[in-house]
């Protein structure tokens, strides 16, 4: 995971800024903030590092770095937060691609081969309710 | 897979493929409406709308039939072949 360079205003904390080789919270070093701050600091940018790996593979369609390969006849409605997995077909053809949003719900499906008329492959399909309701 | 879970599937928009006496079926949406073909033989079996919680298309799966057998006995008694079913 990559904590990326940049400046944010973090609720409850206030303005942080990474560097190549710092963090500082409102212009004060981390190793120089209370041990409870720098925790908030650093559970802040993790999860927002995991967010945007996430929202990164998503929209190219890419393995998330936790994702997973099922060979069974269905993938599951809920996974692990922010991952991938891939449904196989018995000769290791892949079926679809299943992406869980932060909450390990279902929200985004790509289709790369199944039967019926008319589709064109890889195709999308939003979850218009994670987890509940595909299409 | 029983018929009812099948439906319960269906009912939130996903697809199933499957195969049935050597011949590969699949209910597909596409754009508004919701298909039942058979990929071998090219035809298209079944064209339902959209619908909310695909009602419209569940009301014609009850007594839907594939070579003259309903659709809900190949489930419930599991004659589809066991490998071949997939629920995306």
């Amino acid at each position: 995971m990559t904590i990326m360079a940049g400046t944010w205003m973090i609720p409850g904390i206030g303005k942080v800024v990474v560097t190549g080789g710092a963090i500082l919270v409102g212009g004060i070093a981390l190793y120089k903030v209370s041990s409870e701050t720098a925790s908030k600091v650093k559970s802040w940018l993790i999860a927002r590092a995991e967010a945007k790996e996430y929202e990164s593979a998503k929209e190219k369609g890419t393995k998330t770095k936790n994702h997973s390969t099922e060979t069974g006849s269905r993938l599951n409605k809920t996974g692990k937060k922010y991952s991938s997995k891939d449904l196989k077909d018995k000769n290791g053809k892949l079926k679809q691609r299943r992406y869980y949003d932060k909450n390990g719900n279902a929200e985004l499906d790509i289709d790369y081969s199944h039967g019926g008329v008319g589709h064109k492959f890889p195709h999308r399909y939003y979850w218009k309710k994670p987890g509940k309701v595909r299409d | 897979m029983n018929f009812q879970e099948l439906i319960d599937e269906i009912k939130i928009g996903r697809e199933v493929e499957f195969v049935y006496n050597d011949k590969h079926y699949s209910i597909t949406t596409y754009e508004k409406e919701w298909k039942i073909y058979c990929d071998d033989t090219k035809e298209e079996l079944l064209n339902v709308l959209k619908s909310k919680e695909n009602n419209l298309l569940i009301n014609e799966l009850v007594n839907f039939s594939i070579d003259k057998r309903l659709l809900k006995d190949i489930f419930d008694k599991k004659e589809y072949e066991k490998d071949s079913l997939y629920i995306l």
